[in-house]
Parts: C-alpha cells; sequence; structure tokens
C-alpha cells in the first residue's frame, strides 16, 4: 500500500473532520471494553469516475454521529437522522476531493453523491482494490477511511 | 468585470469595508451545506443581509429572478442542474452575466480554477473555515479587507 496516500488519507481525513466538526482525531485506535457491544458504525461512500474510478468510503461510530452534525451545524440540539446522515456524506465527499488530487495531480474526476448506509455496506466488486486506509480515534471511537480503485474493465460497485 | 460594476455603497468605504450588508445566494444540494455556509457566512465578520438557499441550479435560477444578490455560492457537483451548468446560464443571459460567483467545492482542478477566476468568479476548496470564506467572498467582490 503506497505509504505517501495512506498519509494524505489520514491526513485529509483529519483536516475534514477538525475543520468541519471541531472533532479532533488521533492515529490509531485503543481497543475499549465496549467496543463489542458498539451499535454497528454508520458508512458513507462516496464513488468517483474519471482518470481512475473508484470510491471512498468512511465508517463513523453510530454513537458519535449526531455530535458530528451537531458540531457541523453549529447547533446544541441533535439535528435529525437525515441531517446526521446528510453531514458525514459531506465529510465522506471533502476528503475524497481532497485525496485525489493527491494521488493523481492532473486526473480529472467527477464525484457522485454519497451514499450512507447503517451497518454493513455491499460489498465492492472483485476488480477492487483498498490502495490506502487509515484509523483513527475520535473521542474514543473509531473513525475510519478507504480509498478503493476499480481496475479497468472491472464491475461497478454496488455500495 | 471591475469594482466599478459594483454598486457603490460596497465598497466606496473610506476605511475599505464593505458599507452595506451583503446579499448572499447559497447554492448546493446538501442542506447541511447550505446550514454550514450560511453559519459560516455570519461567522466571516462581513456585513450580511439577507442569505438565500438554493437546492440546485434551476432553484438558483428562479431565486435570482426575484431577488439581486451580491454573491452566489455554488457547488459544482448537485443533482439536476450542476453549478458549471448555472454558471453558463448566469454568464449567457445579460440580467445575470455580472453576477459575482464563488464556486465552492471539495476537489481543486487547476485548470477549472483557472478558467472561473479568468470570469470574474472565485473558487474556495472545502473544507474551509470563515476566516478563509471572508477573504475568497471580499476578494470576488473586489472589496480590500478592513
Amino acid at each position: 500500500m503506497p505509504e505517501a496516500i495512506q498519509d494524505v488519507l489520514a491526513g485529509a481525513t483529519q483536516i475534514a473532520l477538525e475543520t468541519t466538526a471541531f472533532l479532533f482525531a488521533e492515529p490509531g485506535v485503543q481497543p475499549t471494553d465496549d467496543a463489542a457491544v458498539a451499535p454497528p458504525p454508520f458508512v458513507s461512500t462516496v464513488e468517483f469516475v474519471g482518470a481512475r474510478s473508484g470510491a471512498l468510503r468512511v465508517e463513523f461510530p453510530a454513537r458519535l454521529l449526531p455530535v458530528l452534525a451537531a458540531n457541523v451545524l453549529g447547533e446544541d440540539a441533535s439535528p435529525n437522522d437525515e441531517t446526521q446522515r446528510d453531514a458525514l456524506g459531506e465529510l465522506a465527499n471533502i476528503i475524497c476531493g481532497n485525496v485525489l488530487p493527491a494521488f493523481d495531480p492532473g486526473g480529472k474526476y467527477s464525484i457522485g453523491p454519497p451514499a450512507v448506509v447503517n451497518g454493513a455496506p455491499a460489498a465492492f466488486g472483485a476488480g477492487a482494490v483498498c490502495v490506502a486506509s487509515t484509523e483513527l480515534q475520535v473521542e474514543g471511537e473509531r473513525v475510519g477511511a478507504s480509498l478503493w480503485l476499480r481496475a479497468p474493465g472491472s464491475a461497478e460497485t454496488s455500495a | 468585470m471591475s469594482p466599478s460594476d459594483l454598486p457603490p455603497d460596497v465598497v466606496t468605504g473610506t476605511d475599505g469595508a464593505a458599507q452595506r450588508p451583503l446579499d448572499f445566494l447559497i447554492v448546493d444540494d446538501s442542506a447541511v451545506m447550505r446550514a454550514v455556509i450560511s453559519k459560516l457566512v455570519r461567522m466571516s465578520g462581513l456585513p450580511v443581509g439577507e442569505i438565500h438557499h438554493a437546492a440546485d441550479g434551476a432553484e438558483a435560477l428562479a431565486v435570482l429572478e426575484s431577488h439581486s444578490v451580491d454573491l452566489a455560492t455554488v457547488d459544482i457537483n448537485m443533482a439536476g442542474m450542476s453549478g458549471d451548468e448555472l454558471v453558463r446560464r448566469l454568464r449567457a443571459n445579460p440580467a445575470t452575466a455580472a453576477q459575482r460567483v464563488l464556486i465552492i467545492s471539495s476537489e481543486r482542478r487547476e485548470e477549472r480554477t483557472r478558467e472561473i477566476e479568468a470570469s470574474g468568479g472565485g473558487f474556495l476548496q472545502k473544507p474551509f473555515d470563515a476566516e478563509t470564506l471572508r477573504a475568497a467572498v471580499l476578494r470576488v467582490l473586489e472589496i480590500p479587507d478592513a
């Protein structure tokens, strides 16, 4: 896995969390006692086409999603479910937009709308390869981000 | 487009700052991003008047038919009419050709950014804070910062 892309992905995720939601992320994840019983995370996927095609996926803890949305909006009250999902979708969109130019400076891309699910998202097709991933700790919870590239001619994903 | 194209009360303050509230149109298909940009506009320290919202290009054109705004912030990737198409239509219509536009996108493309700036617009890459937004707005409106 190219270390430079890994660093770009981690940096873009940290900056997006900090700038948009005032959430500060530390590299790595500390094991917690209740990790096994934590509710399934929300997963936001944005697909892109262009010089390369693929997707960027963000896994975000369910317990922290209301905090993300409230911080993004600057509100004290917890936003509704749709707004929470919208906030996570925007986070993935921002990370993707910041990672792609570093991965391929001259490449032109079109980034699709985010798809947010609670729990395991649909698997990528066999031709998709994870080229970078990162795990961060935010307020004691795990946030993951991964960049997937699809081999030319491979099947579309159904995330 | 030059500073003389702007309403005089926007640019003629002796301290160089904007002298009357600026009206905005925020065009983004994400309700969260519209709320975020509104919040940052209000946090920017700029004099803010009305802030209108539109969820896509077609809605933005409808708003501009009935409201005049100093600046439209425009997302690129939107369902329905995209930001690119919206800007093309604004420039093609004499009534809106001079509309100041700030493109806001998560993806920065140097070539595209140069095109936008050459047509009198500005570009701002997400994520950004209120201070960065303020600088971009003032740059597009050609207002010196106080």
